[in-house]
């Protein structure tokens, strides 16, 4: 059966605590053929959804997508203006029998705590309730009913580090034939848990734990999808927890038991989410234990895929303080510092300030002379099963060497996926005693295949493993773990 | 009471059809070490000064740093340069004082204006200096020309088994047990060496293939018979035009003449039998560029095996990156072009600037014309790396600073001294993973088979202009004994 979908989305997760808000000029977006042309053979949910369109032999109508690294809260003319070009684009589109919508769910507005439910009902209202809308959601989206609602079916990624987002969008359109001839009513159900999860990798429990009852739930008949959604915990909105997603093939009270089921078991083992922390000097002194390398260590209180700016300090001033040699670090985002090195030229030395400029919570500057080793354009191509075949481009970059370090510089913040920003800069990482660089998860994709062991640093940061070190307004109480819960 | 043995390195094969006079400061280019400095270099390095340095710390044996002194391949070595060096290697002999040997790491094809035996005059006066009764023993490349003086003047001769060249280190440890046996009296060695009228090119006298697989499988055999110390096969430098160049078969008995000359004259005429396998075919650069864009699956290795710096060709041969651009090749990375004009252009441009001018065909004119390119800078670097093996691990390599241009879909890395690169390292260094690219230009003739090989889909050798050619028909020979196959194809030779 051939369908017309349009294809789009804003995609954004937002962390509240970011001191400044996300304008208009941080979202990178495409309009039409652009995203065909960024999205075909890519491995990402759009790449995914063209894809599932292709297959199915569906006619695809590319409107607009939109999408940030992680930042603060959208500011409002900014989300009104992308709102407004997303719609016209599906209004443009029109007749469709379907809508496909890359959105990550916990994208926040200034004035609008839940922008995806907000999207979604102003798609539905726009193309009326017989046009099915599909969405997929990151596991870190702070999912709402009314999002769901809204929809006709949302799926969200299993897997952190993100390596199943092509099979996702696939998925949402593969879904599309069995929504326009009636064989799906999908009804979906989420159940919220009072709990801040911090970081919780899939590939061990007890996330891992909690994707195989859901995938043990999705053999149930009647049952079209079950989805454990981690929440993203740096947000202080009504809405902000963990959460289990069901939807069922007209059967409320199904879906509605399955998800009550996962969420007693969620939260039963609650305590098993608690993660045990390192600081830096920490980390370094387990890293130093391992005999072979290279071992990773990874700064997850300054991710930028997170929201944090990426030139915090805390975990390179360890490791220069701690004299290391075959030590590695990726990135610093500073493009003051990556002018300097470039302006002063391989093979000199230059004096830095580097990084701790966006506040004082990452870390103070570090005050060093550095040999300029290195500078390239900072674009690469990724080879990580969570977007490979992306371009990426990091700015002027700059490959600095302080005694036994090689510091990575970049001009644009962003987390480290996988060795491509290494290898760019002549650094083979397998040669390396220690990897360090700002990542919470998703560098697994990438690394786990070449890290001998792989040990987290913790330190302040916006996206610290402490959850309770952010003051809350507006989160509901009482909330695991930073209220006594029964 | 522990031994001391004094170690050093002159090493130089000199291609004498290159017009690059080699001067004291082209053996500075790739490190000029003495004394603690010459020891902390090698140390822990798969290379033959590693090989001694291994010896003496598992046997407790003392060394006395003298010289290493190497050069990337090129022409003539100037004599004030030779005479240097090897006044730096006896000075540091002299000041050893009592030793029980030397050991050494030569060449064996280096020529020097005047002296075109270069290393049978630097054994001849280490044997002056220390005398007839001290140990004199080298480990010599596989492409050494060897001598008569060089056999008479050392005690032992230890060439190398593989080109690509992966076991320095491990005769090195040959000829340390070989100079402690003969220290200690417990052999009597006796060497006879031969020089058939064979002279191939480098790339089909390459070990591990063709006739000298089975020259070396034969020594092999030889050297597990009883008496037998040493058999080594040398693969002879063609391109170093002096009268004993060529193939060369050196045997060493315990106290037995007979036995080391039956060994020699059997491989000499085993060699004779196959000297048809040594003259083989190859594509023009235009030809070999077209195959590779049009195979299924890369990396298709392009080895310029004619611009071979390793063999004393400048390097900077323009033919086969003119044949990429030319036809717009996708992928493809030229792994490299010495060019210190082109790199000072690069690097005023910056990073993300545009290129535009003259890249390569600039040392000599055997090369090519330089090329016009214009392109975009997408990296700058020091160009210094660590090569990781299997030839010569652990070596820190510095082929000045380094650019890599893009020009549509061709990267061409370019830097500032003549290298051969050998060591995937020398892309990875500058951010490009050749495993990953469709079409890889290599300037190399043999040694990057060592790395490239396990992940090259295909290698393909061009016949392009350079001095390095297996082309021989491309070189007037002045020196070199004749007839001498295959120079001249119809000879005949019959061994005494």
């Amino acid at each position: 059966m051939s369908f017309r979908v349009a294809v789009g989305g804003i995609s954004h997760e937002t962390n509240t605590y970011c001191k400044e808000q996300t304008q208009l000029n941080d979202f990178v977006i495409w309009r039409g053929e652009e995203i065909m042309a960024n999205s075909r053979g890519v491995r990402s949910y759009l790449g995914g959804m063209l894809q599932g369109a292709a297959q199915l032999g569906a006619c695809v109508v590319p409107t607009f997508f939109a999408r940030a690294t992680p930042s603060g809260t959208i500011a409002a003319p900014a989300y009104q203006a992308m709102r407004g070009e997303l719609l016209a684009g599906v209004e443009a589109a029109l007749p469709l029998d379907a809508v496909a919508l890359s959105l990550h769910g916990a994208g926040v507005v200034d004035g609008t705590d839940d922008l995806e439910a907000d999207l979604c009902q102003a798609v539905r209202d726009l193309v009326g309730p017989e046009v099915k809308i599909v969405v997929s959601l990151d596991l870190h989206g702070n999912v709402t009913q009314a999002m769901v609602d809204a929809a006709d079916i949302c799926y969200g990624v299993h897997h952190y580090p993100h390596t199943d987002g092509y099979e996702r969008g696939q998925e949402a359109v593969a879904a599309i034939p069995s929504l326009l001839n009636g064989e799906w009513k999908p009804i979906s159900h989420v159940q919220h848990l009072p709990m801040l999860v911090p970081a919780a990798p899939t590939a061990v429990h007890p996330a891992k734990t909690v994707n195989e009852l859901c995938w043990a739930a999705e053999k149930r008949p009647g049952v079209l999808d079950c989805t454990f959604f981690h929440g993203f915990p740096y947000t202080d909105t009504p809405q902000v927890g963990a959460m289990v997603m069901v939807t069922a093939n007209n059967e409320r009270a199904l879906a509605r038991q399955v998800a009550a089921d996962i969420a007693a078991w969620i939260w039963e083992h609650r305590e098993d989410f608690r993660r045990g922390t390192l600081t830096p000097a920490e980390a370094i002194a387990q890293a130093l234990t391992i005999e072979a390398g290279p071992v990773v260590i990874n700064d997850t209180a300054d991710n930028p895929g997170g929201g944090a700016p990426g030139d915090g300090t805390h975990v390179l001033r360890a490791l220069l303080e701690a004299g290391l040699d075959r030590t590695c670090y990726g990135f610093i985002a500073d493009p003051e510092s990556a002018e300097q090195a470039h302006a002063a030229g391989v093979g000199r030395q230059v004096r830095l300030t580097l990084g701790g400029k966006y506040d004082d919570f990452h870390g103070a500057p570090l005050e060093l002379e550095a040999y300029v080793k290195c500078l390239t354009d900072g674009r690469f191509i990724l080879s990580t099963p969570q977007g490979r075949g992306s371009q990426v481009d990091l700015g002027k970059m700059a490959r600095l060497v302080v005694g036994g370090v090689d510091i990575l510089v970049g001009s644009v913040r962003n987390q480290v996926l996988d060795p491509e920003v290494f290898l760019l800069h002549g650094i083979d990482v397998t040669r390396y005693r220690i990897v360090a660089l700002k990542s919470s998860a998703h560098f697994r994709g990438g690394f786990q295949d070449i890290a001998r062991a792989i040990v987290t640093a913790d330190s302040p940061g916006l996206t610290t493993l402490d959850v309770s070190h952010f003051t809350r307004r507006r989160t509901p109480r009482p909330i695991w773990p930073l209220d006594p819960t029964t | 009471m522990s031994r001391r043995f004094a170690i050093g390195q002159i090493s130089h094969e000199t291609n004498t059809f290159s017009p690059i006079r080699t001067e004291l400061r082209h053996f500075g280019e790739r490190g000029f070490l003495q004394g603690e400095e010459l020891l902390r270099h090698f140390a822990q390095t798969k290379t033959g000064l590693g090989g001694y340095i291994d010896f003496a710390r598992e046997t407790g044996a003392e060394l006395i740093p003298t010289l290493s002194a190497s050069a990337v391949p090129s022409g003539y070595v100037a004599a004030e340069a030779h005479q240097a060096l090897v006044t730096k290697l006896l000075d540091g002999i002299q000041a050893a004082g009592k030793i029980d040997g030397v050991l050494l790491c030569l060449h064996g094809a280096m020529v020097a204006e005047g002296i075109p035996d270069a290393e049978g005059d630097i054994l001849g006066r280490v044997r002056r200096l220390v005398g007839p009764r001290v140990p004199v023993v080298a480990t010599l490349d596989y492409h050494a020309t060897v001598t008569d003086r060089m056999v008479s003047e050392a005690d032992g001769l230890f060439g190398y088994n593989t080109y690509p060249h992966v076991d320095g280190y491990e005769r090195a440890l040959e000829a340390a047990a070989f100079i402690t046996n003969l220290a200690d009296g417990r052999i009597k060695p006796v060497h006879e060496v031969i020089r058939p009228p064979l002279a191939p090119g480098v790339v089909p006298a390459r070990t591990g293939w063709g006739p000298i697989k089975k020259l070396m499988e034969q020594a092999f055999a030889y050297e597990a018979q009883a008496g037998v110390i040493n058999v080594s096969v040398y693969g002879g430098f063609v391109y170093s035009d002096i009268h004993d160049a060529g193939l060369a078969f050196l045997a060493t008995t315990d106290d037995d003449p007979a036995l080391a000359k039956s060994i020699v004259e059997d491989l000499a005429r085993r060699a004779w039998e196959m000297r048809h396998e040594f003259v083989t075919e190859m594509q023009e650069p235009v030809q070999a560029v077209r195959h590779a864009m049009q195979a299924a699956a890369g990396p298709v290795v392009l080895a310029d095996v004619a611009d071979n710096t390793g063999g004393g060709a400048s390097g900077d041969g323009t033919e086969v990156l003119r044949a990429l651009l030319d036809q717009g090749a996708k992928d493809a990375v030229v792994i490299t072009i010495p060019d210190p004009e082109a790199v000072e252009l690069a690097f005023r441009a910056g990073v993300g600037g545009e290129f535009r001018g003259l890249v390569g065909g600039k040392i000599d004119d055997a090369h090519g014309p330089p090329v016009e390119v214009v392109g975009k800078v997408r990296l700058l670097s020091d160009g210094r790396f660590v090569n990781y093996g299997p030839m010569g691990t652990g070596t820190v390599a510095n082929i000045g600073r380094t650019a890599v241009l893009v020009s549509d879909g061709v990267e061409i890395i370019v830097n500032e001294r003549r290298f051969q690169p050998v060591d995937p390292e020398a892309a990875r260094a500058v951010g490009i993973d050749p495993a990953k690219r469709k079409i890889v230009v290599l300037k190399s003739a043999v040694h990057y088979r060592a790395s490239y090989e396990p992940m090259a889909a295909e290698i393909v050798e061009v016949d392009g202009p350079g001095l390095a050619s297996p082309n021989l028909s491309r070189f007037r020979f002045q020196n070199i004994r004749r007839p001498i196959f295959p120079i001249d194809l119809d000879c005949d030779w019959r061994p005494a």
